[in-house]
């Protein structure tokens, strides 16, 4: 049912400069950049923008099927409501289609969603598809996110693929007893399901953290520290990609 | 109902970043008030997975089919661990299947979370009042469910429609976000049904699921 290594990390093994960057440098290189992108409004920025990232996923060497494969699903719906705002802005009419009027304003909506949907989309999947998730979760722990959120992303993270697992069996079982979910009054039996599932993850979980507390656990946090290096070249591709998005801002907020 | 990248200016999602962080700071101080806050982290990471998976949970409603949004439930049974619990499922649903995005992670986050938040207020207000009742849990149950779906459609429409970069009139707005919300009544009303039948299931299976985290 779930096959969220194979489709996410399947070429987080390539070498490209990208993948050799310290985890944390590029997550906030990229998050610097990627949060630029979304204060753009100027068509002229919305060019730069998609460039930069085209640029980016050619030095990641990640196939481009790859990228279209995560953007399809989501740019599906933001297609759909940039639709709406290419024809229920206010503004000048440009032309008509039917009862409906295109305006200026509109057009400029619909190719701003659009645009920008790209480009961050683009970056976003080339920081997931050069990193794994355990990199990501490790970097925002060395990079002081509190304590208890780390060990609840940790937790989760492991349960999302038991409960997935789970699901699964537990879903296969229900069809070979006969079970044809057609309407809604099947809801009670997929509420049932769902208590099911967490009854028995439950008490997997109260196990686990049994055992986890046996072996020293929320004892001495310290016991999470590493020695951690970086490079001077994670150093000068951050410096990159914080000037980059330096430049957005003062072409956007600037008086050019 | 997740509101994807690229949608809302930079400035919102930045509002929205500021917004979550201090729900998130306020959730965290309450939670460390507590004598173990580590105890129970195995609940809230296996609630946060529920939160995830659920998206695969597909109940068909001729021609399409919906899925349990949990909300109402995370926040019935987890109390303040609710708006971590939910933050880090967005996290994981935008970083693995990009529902929802990075940029709007904020936003998302606080939208889903203050309604969980308020599902729980709700559920402990409704439990109290059916104190002593056969169906307590139940009806608790059903409130939790339907409060986190209205909530979050409300909220959800609200930040879309007014921070989408069109130039809709005030009264079109108004008219819009009252619309869109009405139109969810019905999965308001499956999700209580749902909610109600796994609390109702809890209560008598594993009655420890639901003693909520205070």
């Amino acid at each position: 049912m779930i096959h969220i290594h194979s489709s996410v990390e399947e070429h987080v093994h390539l070498v490209s400069p990208i993948h050799q960057l310290d985890t944390r440098f590029k997550l906030i290189g990229m998050l610097f950049l990627i949060f630029s992108f979304a204060f753009i409004s100027k068509i002229e920025l919305l060019i730069f923008s998609i460039f930069v990232s085209f640029f980016i996923l050619t030095i990641s060497k990640l196939p481009f099927r790859f990228v279209l494969q995560r953007i399809k699903l989501p740019g599906l719906l933001i297609f759909m409501v940039a639709i709406v705002t290419l024809f229920f802005s206010e503004g000048s009419a440009v032309f008509h289609l039917g009862p409906l009027s295109v305006t200026k304003e509109g057009i400029h909506s619909f190719i701003l969603i659009l645009v920008r949907f790209i480009s961050i989309m683009m970056l976003m999947v080339v920081l997931l598809g050069s990193t794994s998730i355990i990199q990501i979760i490790k970097a925002m722990r060395d990079l002081k996110l509190p304590t208890l959120l780390c060990d609840m992303i940790f937790f989760s993270y492991r349960y999302i693929f038991e409960l997935g697992n789970d699901l699964k069996t537990m879903h296969i079982a229900m069809n070979m007893r006969g079970f044809r979910s057609k309407s809604i009054l099947s809801i009670p039996t997929f509420a049932l399901l769902s208590g099911s599932l967490l009854i028995r993850s439950y008490e997997q979980s109260d196990r686990v953290y049994n055992a986890m507390t046996l072996r020293g656990y929320g004892q001495n946090s310290n016991y999470y520290k590493q020695e951690t290096s970086y490079t001077l070249v994670d150093c000068i591709w951050l410096i990159i990609l914080i000037l980059l998005s330096a430049f957005i801002l003062c072409i956007e907020f600037g008086p050019y | 109902m997740h509101i994807p990248e690229g949608m809302l200016p930079g400035a919102v999602c930045i509002a929205g970043y500021a917004l979550t962080s201090a729900a998130m700071w306020y959730s965290l101080k309450q939670i460390n008030k507590k004598e173990d806050p580590h105890k129970e982290i195995p609940k809230a990471a296996l609630l946060t997975a529920a939160f995830f998976i659920s998206t695969f949970i597909l109940i068909p409603i001729p021609p399409a089919s919906v899925h349990p949004m949990l909300i109402g439930i995370i926040g019935a049974m987890l109390g303040y661990f609710a708006f971590p619990a939910i933050t880090i499922a967005l996290f994981f649903q935008a970083v693995l299947f990009q529902h929802g995005g990075i940029t709007t992670l904020g936003v998302n986050a606080f939208l889903f979370g203050t309604s969980a938040l308020l599902s729980y207020y709700v559920y402990l207000y409704a439990a109290r009042i059916f104190q002593s009742k056969k169906y307590q849990q139940v009806i608790a149950g059903f409130l939790a469910g339907i409060s986190g779906v209205a909530v979050t459609v409300f909220l959800f429409y609200l930040v879309l429609i007014l921070f989408l970069p069109t130039t809709l009139d005030v009264e079109t707005e108004k008219k819009a976000i009252m619309l869109l919300s009405l139109s969810h009544f019905p999965i308001m009303i499956l999700e209580g049904v749902f909610s109600a039948s796994l609390f109702g299931y809890l209560s008598k299976m594993k009655p420890q699921l639901i003693e909520v985290i205070k």
